[in-house]
């Protein structure tokens, strides 16, 4: 029961995801795309390097821990 | 007075929380980074080098190298390792360029979408979190209070999981970075 709880929990989020970045494709004036949105946050080095960070560890966490 | 990054507070917090938690090379990588920007802010500028430009070619090379290392070495193994440290100093040294542009253009879009994702975002991280307290309040019990790492963990051990892995993460890496690349001398 709770693990599934959790593991919808999960994929809820990942299908808001999937529906926020497709409408925002579809009405960019309402919402901005989510490519878009990168390039304008990552212009300031603070929110570029805070990004990448949580990237990398992503990749140390699954991959090299 | 110049105000902190929020990112410094964000990482910190990240960092003593991997650190309470006893998860030590996690809490090095967050805490090595807050520290970088906390100098940054202080205004040591022996931290700020010329941006890399890398031609076409080494970049996808580089990448294909590193997704194939990544996907067939043994995991958690040295080879990993190295390539995720080689990773990391291209990725400062690409990363670590000033602002290019401080007139962020503002709209109501871009507002919008800054609090949608982050609201998603905290959502996320507060389900996780829920999972990681209850399956520690109940004496490690991660499979009743999985974390997302429980629940894609044993994909990993799998080639194909691995490599499904691999190619998003350096994928996403590559987006968020955007190497200046220059036309190969061809």
């Amino acid at each position: 029961m709770s693990r599934s709880f959790f593991a919808h929990g999960y994929t809820i989020c990942l299908a808001l995801a999937t529906l926020i970045a497709t409408y925002s494709v579809v009405r960019p004036q309402s919402l901005m795309p989510l490519g878009r949105l990168v390039d304008l946050v990552t212009y300031k080095r603070a929110t570029r390097f805070g990004l990448l960070v949580f990237w990398f560890w992503f990749g140390v966490h699954y991959l090299g821990r | 007075m110049k105000q902190r990054p929020v990112w410094l507070y964000i990482l910190g917090i990240t960092g003593l929380w991997h650190l309470g938690r006893g998860a030590l090379p996690d809490a090095a990588i967050f805490i090595a980074a807050t520290i970088i920007l906390e100098l940054d802010h202080r205004g040591v500028h022996r931290f700020r080098y010329k941006r890399l430009t890398i031609t076409r070619f080494t970049l996808a090379f580089s990448a294909s190298v590193a997704f194939v290392l990544l996907t067939f070495s043994q995991r958690y193994g040295v080879i990993d390792w190295l390539v995720l440290s080689a990773i990391a100093v291209f990725v400062y040294l690409e990363t670590w360029h000033t602002d290019s542009r401080r007139d962020r253009p503002q709209s109501q879009s871009l507002k919008r979408s800054i609090i949608v994702w982050s609201t998603l975002l905290v959502i996320l991280g507060c389900i996780e979190l829920s999972a990681y307290i209850l399956a520690r309040a109940h004496g490690g019990d991660d499979q009743h209070f999985p974390t997302i790492t429980v629940l894609i963990d044993p994909s990993l051990e799998q080639y194909f999981g691995r490599a499904v892995f691999a190619a998003l993460w350096l994928f996403l890496g590559l987006r968020l970075l955007r190497p200046r690349v220059m036309r190969d001398l061809t």
